[in-house]
């Protein structure tokens, strides 16, 4: 590990103007294929353009805030100190903690894993094999990227974990990996996550982003998952950053046959979240769950934007999305099912149901599909609207509180989603964690 | 003579711009069972509604006390914890919520208005054991969502466990025995009749004679158009049951009322 060497170079500037200043940008002493990577990126993002508010893609988000504000890179060297993170009571098979988009080796645990199972560190200065197998998935990733912002996501990499599971291997509790951004600076963190699940493998990743009340910056995010022929992969994102903080993030799913992941997705915090999947169903009969939670409140606006492709015939794929939105925030869902013509027998839903707690608050759904197949089951069903005022009703007519009627109420909207967590302490800490919010939210709703 | 537990003079009251309560008298005493039947849309389920503090429907004019405190005064929940219970012509069902969770929050709520102790669960298990045994309610039903996928027949049970577990002064029972089995209609009247006391008054709103077989009212009232057009004793009921309404429907004279005070006097 090197140590943490301060170096006043690291000012800030914004995406835009990193993007003008071209590859050679970023300096550093990161490993050369880093290097690369990080110019590819930047070279990329100048050629396809950084989005804006006229995309069809971004039209009920302004990207403004993303490419103008003013954000650092993390400085080099490792975090020393205390650990400021909140953790959850979740037994992990390792454990990685980054804050300020720096390693902090004193608060990882990596040992113990078994055999048939790598988790390496990337882009702390001291991976030394996994470029090889890392950056064509990087490459690909800044390739397919579908507008310049996706791609500075998918290859600036200021920290990651590299996690690979040999075919057969079964690693039964997740690997949990932390992102904490703490007061200070507003640090442009790009963390990276690559999910590499062997033949008839079995493992799951949990990322979980947080920060201090006052942290600022940019949280520029990319989760590759790659599922082999008969694997189980689960990946899931708790977003819970501080509302000063922007976060960006793209999971990329590609599954082998018969193969069956699970996504839980549950925005919370962050001022400006885009919440990207781009899901390839590659081979047959592959099953896969998109389930998703946000709450924004306050003037917070969680944006998510789906696309999952059918390629093979026999796939299931589920989208469950729900919010609950508080004050003046604003949630945007989009949801594309695309269907390839060979994709006979592709049974996909896609479903969206937004609460209002506000008349300020609005909610956005933009279900879309694209079918080129005939024998197929794809539907797709949003609502939006208030509380049931019956259901409210019954309750109060037995005693119960107007407050708790109705924080009762929100708790089973939430909770159908809460209730689909495949980990069961991130589905406690979930519940725990949107019981206190929508509680307060009711407050202020009243 | 103290006074009524429910007293209701020259209630008004409309819903989305209809007016359906229009100048209702009615006085309840504790201890007495009241029958309320009419024809379909006449308001029974309205009056109920208003009792409870149902939004979306507005009193214009008329008073409603309760114990001797102006009922319209109070919120939905209030008037609960206060002893006002309204078994629901159509319980709702609440996706999501527990019938546990709710049951203990309901009780719990009501037990605190009235200085008692909360239950744990291991005494709010015991009560509960023992009302659903009452209406032979499986304990199974439990683990479902409130009111999920019960049907016509458990919805009412149901209705009948929630009161005798929240033991209040006026039952408001809209069509409790509509959609039961004549086994169950049975087993709800023994539940009501269980309830009956001195301290406790219940309105029936039904459409049928054969509950007040089980459970003897004290004064049968029948409404049309949005008041009382005539009260008098169990007969009325047997009398409504051989001609219908016939002889209250379109026609509004005041002699043929009976001062229902009088009534029940
Ligand atoms: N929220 C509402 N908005 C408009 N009209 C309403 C509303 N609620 C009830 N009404 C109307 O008021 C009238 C009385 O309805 P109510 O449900 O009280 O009748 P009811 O006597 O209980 O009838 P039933 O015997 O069929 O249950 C009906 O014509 C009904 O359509
Ligand atoms: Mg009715």
């Amino acid at each position: 590990m090197k140590g943490a060497t301060e170096t006043p170079q690291h000012t800030a500037s914004t995406l835009v103007e990193l993007v003008e200043r071209g590859g050679a940008a970023i300096e550093g002493d990161a490993p050369s294929w880093l290097r690369d990577a990080r110019a590819m990126a930047i070279e990329r993002a100048a050629a396809i353009g950084l989005p804006a508010k006229t995309d069809e893609e971004w039209r009920y988000t302004d990207p403004k805030p993303l490419l103008e504000g003013q954000f650092s890179l993390p400085r080099p060297g490792a975090h020393e100190g205390d650990d400021p993170c909140e953790h959850m009571e979740i037994e992990a098979s390792a454990r990685i903690v980054f804050i300020d988009g720096r390693l902090a080796p004193e608060h990882c645990r990596l040992s113990g894993l078994p055999s048939g199972v790598e988790v390496s560190l990337v882009g702390t200065g001291e991976e030394a094999d996994v470029e090889e197998r890392l950056a064509p998935i990087v490459a690909q990733g800044i390739g397919g990227a579908r507008d310049g912002l996706e791609a500075l996501g998918a290859g600036l990499i200021t920290g990651g974990v590299f996690v690979r599971v040999d075919a057969g291997v079964t690693l039964e509790k997740p690997i949990v990996v932390v992102f904490r951004a703490e007061d200070g600076s507003p640090v442009l963190s790009a963390p990276h996550i690559t999910l590499i699940v062997g033949e008839g493998a079995r493992a799951s990743v949990i990322e979980d982003h947080q920060g201090s009340a006052g942290a600022t910056g940019l949280t520029l995010g990319r989760s590759e998952v790659r599922v082999a022929k008969g694997a189980h992969a689960e990946h899931a994102m708790l977003q819970r950053e501080a509302p000063g903080r922007h976060h960006v993030s793209t999971l990329r799913l590609i599954q082998d046959a018969e193969s069956h992941f699970h996504s839980d997705r549950i925005l919370l915090g962050g001022a400006v979240t885009r919440n990207n999947i781009h899901a390839t169903l590659q081979g047959e009969s592959c099953e896969a769950v998109f389930n998703g939670l946000y709450t924004p409140e306050e003037r917070q606006h969680h944006d998510s934007h789906i696309r999952v492709e059918h390629m093979a015939p026999g796939c299931n794929s589920r989208q469950y999305y729900r919010g609950i939105l508080a004050d003046r925030s604003r949630a945007v869902f989009t949801g594309r099912i695309y269907v390839k013509d060979v994709a006979q027998q592709t049974d996909a839903i896609q479903s969206n149901s937004n609460l209002l707690l506000s008349d300020a608050a609005q909610a956005v759904a933009k279900p879309q599909l694209e079918i080129y197949a005939d024998d197929v089951r794809c539907t797709h069903g949003a609502t939006s609207g208030q509380l049931d005022a019956d259901a409210e009703f019954y309750l109060r007519a037995r005693g119960v509180p107007e407050r708790v009627a109705k924080l009762l109420l929100l708790q089973a909207f939430a909770g159908e989603n809460i209730d689909r967590i495949e980990n069961e302490a991130l589905r406690s800490t979930v519940h725990a964690l949107a019981d206190d919010r929508l509680g307060a939210a009711l407050e202020r709703n009243a | 003579m103290h006074e009524p537990l429910l007293k209701i003079e020259g209630l008004c009251a409309e819903a989305g711009g209809v007016e359906i309560l229009r100048g209702l008298d009615l006085q309840v005493n504790a201890g007495e069972v009241h029958s309320i039947m009419g024809p379909n849309g006449s308001g029974k389920s309205t009056l109920a509604k208003v009792l409870a503090g149902r939004e979306g429907y507005e009193v214009t004019s008329g008073s409603v006390l309760y114990k001797g405190q102006d009922l319209l005064e109070l919120e939905p929940d209030e008037r609960a914890r206060e002893g006002v219970f309204l078994a629901f012509q159509y319980p709702v069902e609440i996706p999501g919520v527990s019938n546990m969770q709710f049951l203990k929050e309901s009780i719990n709520a009501v037990r605190t208005h009235r200085g008692q102790e909360p239950l744990d669960t291991v005494g709010f298990l015991g009560e509960l054991r023992e009302k659903l045994a009452v209406v032979g309610m499986n304990e199974q039903l439990l683990q479902r969502s409130v009111n999920e996928d019960f049907s016509g027949g458990e919805k009412k049970r149901y209705e009948i466990v929630q009161m005798s577990l929240l033991e209040p002064s006026l039952c408001v029972l809209d069509e409790t025995d509509s959609g039961l089995d004549i086994d169950a209609l049975r087993v709800v009247s023994e539940g009501i009749n269980r309830m009956r006391s001195p301290e406790r008054a219940m309105v029936l709103v039904t459409h049928y004679q054969r509950l007040l077989n089980y459970v003897q009212p004290d004064i049968v009232h029948v409404m049309v158009g949005g008041r009382i057009a005539q009260s008098g004793g169990k007969e009325l009921a047997l009398q409504l049951e051989e001609r219908g309404y016939a002889d209250f429907t379109g026609v509004d004279d005041p002699a043929q009322q009976t001062n229902p005070q009088e009534a029940s006097a």
